[in-house]
């Protein structure tokens, strides 16, 4: 038993079964999820300055350094490497959830922690356990919260004019202090009395938490104010949509999330007005709408089966209301998504599947 | 009563769906080209080690001249089927040949010159099948050296045996004509225009298994399959009640048996069962036509349809092959025109295998030969991280977790793959075909498979070892016992002839009583250790070295006047034999003498050094390997590095692969 000098000259070409395959491919997969969070990358700039534009900037510069750097110490072949995209999306997620203003060396630190720590320290592409993203955001959060606070903007229609390319870059890049332009972006506003906080979530927070809440209750997400919370929820659908359709991700994640939180906040805004927000705000403020389509449908942190995703998502959905609504930070999602992250291999084995030919009865067809 | 309750709502057209599946692009561009019949090749050679078994017997010589259809081996055993000539001419080899495999193997293959005569024996058909006994008929099945023409090449005779076998009743004889595979169109010309001798083959079966119900599965992409068949069912009245025609959605793989059954009862029948035991049985369209063919005209398997398809070829179609022609010769007969790195591919492109050589016969088992074109279907691209997205998990028909199997079979964690169901695994390559990051899955769980069939093989061995062992343990002690009474009786003799007196009488008895409680002691001390060692392989002896000590006590034994030095180096002998045995098979060469390079001593000083301490330093070996637990973990992965050699080339590490490429 052994290859005959004669087949060996042959010179056919030798490959393993299959020999076709989808065209489906993970740099695919990830520029689909590019392409899908364009809608809401220019709405953001629309409603929070260019900014997100320079952050977006930073964290790629890094990651991409980054990733040269992993490459070199694995001594994997650089082209191959680089070719998943998948840092591209982490930087694009990191440039939407940090604050637009905040200095450029936060941004790459936080996404070099991204990359280095959380991806590459657990094995890299695949193997990583958390979010990347969301850690490296949580990194800073907990790390330098004073400047995390001081840098986010309030949003608002055509902040863009204001927190123009040179503006922005002015503060992130060489370090003028921010507060002018936020003052600046925030009477922009009709009301701008109203919001206590940067953001709406934080205002209303503060005012639950004192007791006043008559004022910023009852807002409408279509007027002046506040439509910006509306449009980048739309923005976000538009992008979920598409990878939907693209079926990159399965509806079933998103949609399950999205019916819990709302279900969920619906209930306990009912059950205690005066703590819970409402379950539309708790929709479309804050990152529920980013974390149903691109954070927790992201393949490698949550659990495997379909099932056990569906699990995952109503279980992240749960931990957001919670720590949104009893927590001390305005936003919860990070926490939240890194939480069950933690608990995914769990709900892998809870949620093991049965094995083929259970319930099958000896003698088969009677 | 339940059971029942399925079998209406089979009857009455409900169908079912499995889990997972694919739809690949279905490439059926051969769909409407008729079968034709290629001319006689100018060599054939048949493989024999199929027709063979264990003690079968080649019935014709080299020299010899053989006509169409001569039976030519006697296979030993009823697990195999004869070999028959598919045309006329002499016999100019038996030899070992390149099969058709994609390690590029050799065998026993027979090799016949054609006359192109292609004269033949004399077909006795029975033309009357119903008149005659379902076991017979079986009997004639295997004959005639059918077997399944769907790929897997599984006995016909002995599915039906064991469906009709005491105890089984069959109650649902599918038929499949699902043909999955993207590309293949040999069982839908088939339909198309053997239709009636299909349904003659059809009432054979079912002559022969009596089932309640016959189901044709047909996918829904072969329309004119479906019209012809149907045609032809219309034609017989007789069947019209038992014979339905079932028209399933296209998915791959629903031509795999289990799917096809899950499909069409909602049964779902475990991989440790066979199908043929649940009272279902499965036969391919083109197997049920064989059959027809060596029933009713009395023809052996000489042919076979095969689809032939590829951008690299001028001509694409369906090809009626003799058996044994060579993929080349086909191929000339198709016009190749090759590329570089071609690759002709046997059976469909997802679960077919690329040939190192095209100078193979065709056998039973090809379904289809593919001459791809780069455009046709792309080399595969490199691997990337698994990025988890699931798409392997919801695609498996088996309700595997691929991924999760994958990296479980990569990290050797043999045990886990079994656990997570690696048997399972039905190698149909859904997985590896939805997969973004291009992980060759399949290629690896084959790999697993062929992996712990060596594991379990070397278990069995180890096994049968440990009950030599034993046995031989058993028969050493009783031989030691036997020179043990032997010697107190010497030993009372000479006390006697000394003294004579009952006072020396008495002291030897004294001496006696002490030295039996004293062997009784070490037995004792030494049953336990036979116990405890760790037997797995058959008592290998230790290298020169450790022979020559042995020899050496041996013969000091011998030498020695003295009874208790006897008795002590017979002792010894046999602690020290035991020992040797217990080493687990990787420290028994070259790793002794490690163990006592670590003591700086040179080959020649462990001589001496052992003659003094080899009790002790083995004493620490061997519990040293006690506490490192368990020999079958250390013998079976030092197993699978040794038999790394034997694995076939196409499962050594990618690198040979690489190599080979
Ligand atoms: S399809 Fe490929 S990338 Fe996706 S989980 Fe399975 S093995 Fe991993
Ligand atoms: S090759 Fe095995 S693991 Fe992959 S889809 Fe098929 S049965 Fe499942």
């Amino acid at each position: 038993m052994q290859i005959t000098v004669k087949s060996a000259k042959q010179n056919l070409g030798i490959e393993t079964a299959p020999h076709i395959r989808d065209n489906m491919s993970t740099p695919r997969i990830m520029l689909y999820v590019i392409i899908a969070l364009v809608p809401a990358f220019i709405t953001t700039i629309f409603f929070f300055g260019f900014g997100v534009l320079w952050q977006f900037v930073i964290a790629l510069i890094s990651s991409l350094i980054c990733e040269v750097i992993v490459a070199f110490l694995r001594s994997y072949k650089l082209k191959h490497h680089l070719a998943d995209h998948a840092y591209i999306v982490t930087a694009l997620l990191l440039a939407l959830t940090l604050p637009p203003l905040i200095p450029w060396y936060f941004t790459a630190t936080a996404s070099a922690f991204a990359i280095l720590v959380v991806k590459h320290c657990f094995g890299g592409l695949g193997q990583n356990i958390f979010n990347p993203a969301m850690a490296g955001f949580i990194f800073l959060m907990i790390s330098a919260p004073s400047s995390f606070y001081q840098t986010y903007v309030t949003p608002s229609a055509y902040a863009y004019k204001i927190a123009s390319l040179d503006a922005s870059a002015s503060i992130i890049l060489e370090g003028r202090d921010p507060q002018e332009l936020r003052m600046q972006l925030k009477a922009n506003l009709e009301n701008a009395d109203i919001i206590t906080g940067a953001t709406y979530l934080e205002s209303i927070k503060t005012a639950k938490k004192s007791g006043i809440d008559d004022q910023i209750n009852n807002i409408d997400f279509l007027g002046h104010d506040f439509n910006a919370y509306f449009y980048l929820a739309l923005a976000y659908i538009l992008g979920g949509i598409f990878l939907i359709a693209t079926k990159v991700i399965l509806f079933q994640m998103p949609l399950s999330f999205l019916i819990t939180i709302f279900i969920g906040g619906y209930i306990w805004h009912n059950l205690a007005p005066n703590v819970s927000l409402s379950g539309i705000e708790h929709l479309l403020c804050g990152g529920t709408m980013l974390a149903a389509f691109f954070i927790i449908t992201d393949p490698v942190t949550n659990a495997g089966t379909s099932k056990g995703r569906i699990v995952f998502s109503i279980f992240c959905a749960l931990l957001i209301l919670l720590i949104r609504v009893q927590g001390s930070y305005s936003d919860s999602v990070a926490f939240a998504v890194l939480l069950a992250n933690a608990t995914a291999p769990l709900i892998d084995v809870l949620t093991k599947r049965r094995s083929f030919g259970i319930g099958y009865k000896k003698g088969g067809l009677q | 009563m339940e059971a029942s309750k399925q079998f209406s709502k089979i009857m009455q057209g409900k169908l079912w769906k499995f889990f997972g599946g694919i739809k690949p692009k279905e490439l059926k561009r051969t769909q409407d080209t008729p079968i034709e019949e290629l001319p006689i090749p100018a060599l054939i050679t048949i493989p024999l080690d199929r027709h063979l078994g264990p003690d079968g017997e080649i019935l014709v010589n080299v020299g010899d001249y053989v006509k169409t259809g001569q039976v030519l081996t006697r296979p030993g055993g009823t697990r195999y089927v004869p070999a028959h000539a598919s045309t006329s001419g002499t016999v100019t080899s038996i030899a070992m040949s390149v099969l058709p495999h994609p390690s590029g193997f050799s065998g026993l293959c027979l090799t016949i010159k054609p006359d192109n005569k292609d004269v033949c024996v004399d077909f006795n058909g029975i033309s009357n099948f119903k008149e005659v006994s379902p076991r017979e008929l079986i009997n004639i099945i295997r004959d005639r050296g059918i077997e399944g023409l769907g790929g897997a090449q599984f006995q016909t005779a002995t599915k039906l045996q064991a469906a009709i076998d005491e105890g089984n009743v069959c109650n649902l004889f599918i038929v499949n004509g699902a043909e999955c595979e993207p590309v293949a169109t040999c069982d839908d010309r088939l339909m198309q225009e053997k239709a009636d001798e299909i349904i003659q083959g059809v009432d054979i079966v079912a002559h022969i298994l009596q089932p309640k119900l016959v189901l044709i599965a047909i996918e829904d992409n072969k329309p004119n399959a479906i019209k012809a068949m149907s045609l032809a069912l219309q034609k017989r009245e007789d069947l019209k009640d038992l014979v339905q025609i079932r028209v399933i959605p296209t998915l791959y793989p629903s031509g795999a048996a289990r799917n096809l059954i899950k499909i069409l009862t909602g049964i779902e029948i475990p991989y440790s069962e066979h199908t043929s035991e649940c009272g279902i049985v499965v036969d391919n369209v083109e197997t049920v036509f064989a059959i027809k063919e060596a029933i009713i005209d009395g023809k052996p398997l000489i042919k076979r349809v095969v689809t032939v398809d590829g951008s690299s070829l001028h001509k694409k179609g369906n090809a009626l092959i003799r058996l044994g022609t060579s993929v080349r010769f086909v191929l000339t007969n198709y016009n190749l025109i090759p590329q570089r790195k071609q690759r002709i591919i046997l059976g469909g492109p997802l679960m077919g295998f690329t040939i190192p050589s095209i100078d193979v016969p065709i056998t039973k088992s090809t379904t289809c030969v593919l001459a791809p074109s780069t455009n046709d279907m792309e080399f595969a691209p490199p691997e990337m991280n698994c990025i988890r997205c699931g798409k392997c998990a919801r695609v498996c028909p088996s309700r595997l977790v691929p991924y999760q199997l994958y990296a479980y079979s990569k990290a050797q964690k043999h045990n886990e793959a079994k656990k997570c169901g690696i048997d399972d695994c039905t190698e149909c390559g859904c997985c590896s075909f939805v997969c973004p990051s291009k992980i060759r899955l399949a290629a690896q769980f084959r790999k697993e498979k062929a992996i712990a069939s060596l594991i379990a093989e070397n278990q069995y061995r180890n096994l049968r070892a440990k009950e030599r062992m034993a046995i031989r343990n058993e028969r050493l002690e009783k031989e030691a016992k036997e020179r043990e009474a032997k010697k107190k009786a010497a030993l009372a003799r000479i006390a006697m002839q000394k003294n004579g007196t009952d006072d020396a009488q008495l002291k030897a008895k004294m001496i006696e009583e002490a030295r039996a409680r004293a062997k009784a002691k070490r037995e004792a001390a030494l049953l336990k250790q036979t116990e405890t060692q760790a037997t797995n392989i058959d008592p290998v002896e230790i290298k020169g070295n450790m022979l020559m000590s042995n020899a050496g006590l041996r013969q000091e034994a011998k030498m020695s006047i003295k009874l208790d030095i006897a008795l002590e180096a017979d002792t010894a002998l046999q602690e020290n034999s035991n020992i040797k045995a217990a080493l687990p098979f990787n420290l028994r060469q070259g790793a002794v003498k490690k163990h006592y390079q670590g003591y700086n001593a040179t080959n020649r000083e462990i001589v001496k050094h052992t003659q003094n301490v080899d009790i002790i330093e083995y004493k620490g070996v061997h519990t040293a390997i006690e506490s490192m637990d368990k020999n079958v973990a250390i013998t079976t992965q030092n197993n699978i590095l040794n038999t790394a050699k034997k694995l076939p080339l196409n499962l050594r590490k990618d690198k040979n692969q690489c190599k080979l490429q």
